[in-house]
């Protein structure tokens, strides 16, 4: 498993578009504590947080796009499927690299809050549950491109696909206050990740919400194992 | 050493291998042919253990591969076609990653790298990226990677591929060389240049095998009859070979000179008719510009039996 994860760190050590984009969010995440901060209006913090955990979510497709895409690409899945290392343990190294990374994007716009804590008094309390949040929610997308990038053998493909499912998510989350049918509020909830994340973002240490996330990212994990099973059965 | 015993496996309806028996002694180097579409890939991803629903079985050292896969896959290394290797790591890195996931203790790995590297001449670049190497080297690195583990077997899919002619030669030798070492199994779609690198060769057509037997590529060229380049009419041709017992039928095809024919004589079951021809050709003044025995050649059995030949018929 090591070598795998490994591997995959190095991978994104040499993508220079990854360089680019921790300087992106740097400069963004700097630009919008930093307005919130020494704004002279009220500014809901909430709000920032929860903007710059979305800007975080979105930087995972870049991430997760070639896990098994390139590797399908390549013909490389032949030698990794082919060794002792077991199936499981690749599609849990492909995530956790990924995931490592992502934590580490997010550990990065840590620096934002520590001023404001230092400066303002902000409680570290809510920040600390707001960052499990992220990265709770980040476990879940991280396996989730994962996952789409599995079904794939091009990585740009799984990039657009994902994205594409973040929307859609976020399109969910947007029109939940206005749906008024019940039961239809109810599944939206059901399959709504980012609704798990405002428990955070308010404060809350919800264990279900944890629970959950959990869950739905070893569920990804089962699935992506499960398509890789069924592709290389069904490969000509 | 590998036995493999019925084996089959459809994709939906289609048969990809029907019914393939073979048994692979140990040292002996094995090469797999058969025309694109014929199951060689199919059966090397059920050998290395990519591929594991499947009828039949396969036994390495009598022990089916997928009861303990974990074991098998360790001594079965797989070198699927061009390579697949990681364009951006070393040649050192790449060969650590490979001996990683196939769980190769880091003391033996050392010392079987290091004899793996001047064993395959890539000693002196093992610091450089993979992508920095040409086609030929490549190719050693996913060989000398696949040899640092050690392996009782090395399945290698299109072992040319890529290749320049010259880079094929020169592969050609270090492939000679790696077949001293173990035990060698090759899937390509052309038998040329395998002649004197395989004892054995297994022919699939259509999943099934073919043909599989021992020194095809020694095989002396078989006597398929005469052909003469003939300065006259075929009447007159006719005319002079019509008392040659041995002959046992002609076939006449024009030629770009005028009044020129060419003349292919069967001849009968082992009988060498030349000299009979020659003489016969010279009393009815049969003007021969050219005369020369036509043989099939292992390259021609390959075609006949792999179903090329009938294909481009059709």
């Amino acid at each position: 498993m090591y070598m795998v994860l490994k591997k995959e760190l190095n991978t994104y050590r040499r993508h220079m578009l990854l360089y680019l984009a921790a300087a992106g969010l740097m400069l963004y995440t700097g630009v919008r504590f930093g307005g919130a901060l020494f704004s002279q209006e009220i500014v809901e913090i909430r709000t920032v947080f929860s903007e710059i955990a979305n800007v975080l979510v979105l930087f995972i497709p870049l991430l997760t796009m070639d896990s098994f895409a390139a590797e399908k690409y390549l013909g490389s899945d032949r030698i990794l499927f082919s060794s002792a290392i077991r199936l499981q343990s690749v599609v849990f190294s492909k995530f956790l690299a990924a995931f490592l990374i992502f934590a580490a994007f997010s550990a990065a716009t840590l620096l934002f809050p520590m001023i404001g804590i230092l400066l303002t008094g902000m409680y570290w309390k809510e920040i600390l549950l707001l960052y499990l949040g992220v990265l709770l929610m980040g476990a879940v997308v991280c396996a989730m491109g994962v996952f789409i990038s599995s079904m794939s053998s091009h990585g740009f493909r799984a990039l657009l696909v994902t994205v594409a499912v973040l929307f859609a998510w976020w399109m969910l989350e947007a029109l939940l206050p206005h749906m008024t049918h019940l039961l239809i509020r109810h599944v939206i909830r059901i399959v709504s990740v980012f609704s798990r994340f405002h428990e955070f973002q308010y404060g809350l240490l919800s264990y279900s919400a944890i629970l959950y996330l959990i869950t739905c990212t070893l569920l990804f994990q089962v699935g992506t194992v499960q398509v890789l099973q069924i592709w290389r059965q069904k490969r000509v | 050493m590998l036995k493999v015993k019925n084996l089959s496996k459809y994709y939906g309806d289609i048969a990809a291998l029907s019914g393939i028996s073979f048994h692979i002694a140990p040292g002996e180097t094995t090469g797999i042919f058969g025309m694109t579409g014929s199951g060689k890939t199919t059966l090397l991803d059920i050998l290395s253990g990519y591929l594991l629903k499947y009828g039949g079985c396969v036994e390495l050292e009598g022990k089916d591969i997928r009861k303990d896969a974990a074991q098998s896959r360790k001594e079965i290394a797989y070198i699927p076609q061009g390579g697949a290797l990681y364009q951006e790591m070393t040649v050192r890195e790449y060969m650590r990653f490979l001996c990683g996931i196939n769980r190769i203790r880091s003391a033996k790995q050392k010392n079987e790298m290091k004899e793996v590297l001047e064993f395959s001449g890539l000693a002196n670049i093992e610091e450089y990226p993979i992508r920095a190497l040409n086609a030929l080297d490549q190719a050693k690195v996913s060989i000398a990677a696949a040899l640092a583990l050690q392996p009782k077997v090395l399945l290698i899919d299109q072992p040319f591929h890529g290749l320049r002619t010259d880079e094929a030669a020169q592969h050609k030798l270090f492939l000679k060389a790696v077949a001293q070492r173990t035990t060698l199994v090759i899937a390509s779609d052309t038998i040329g240049g395998f002649s004197d690198l395989c004892k054995r060769t297994i022919i699939l057509n259509k999943g099934r095998i073919a043909s599989d037997r021992d020194n095809l590529f020694d095989m002396p060229a078989r006597k398929m009859g005469i052909r003469l380049r003939v300065a006259c009419a075929p009447t007159q041709v006719r005319a002079a070979f019509r008392f040659v017992s041995g002959v046992a039928e002609m076939d006449f095809h024009s030629t770009s000179e005028t009044g020129v024919w060419d003349v292919v004589v069967n001849a009968k079951q082992g009988e060498d008719i030349r000299h009979a021809l020659w003489f016969a050709a010279a009393s009815y003044k049969v003007p021969v510009l050219e005369m020369r025995s036509l043989h099939i050649s292992p390259e021609d059995i390959y075609l006949q039996l792999s179903g090329r030949e009938q294909e481009e018929e059709e």
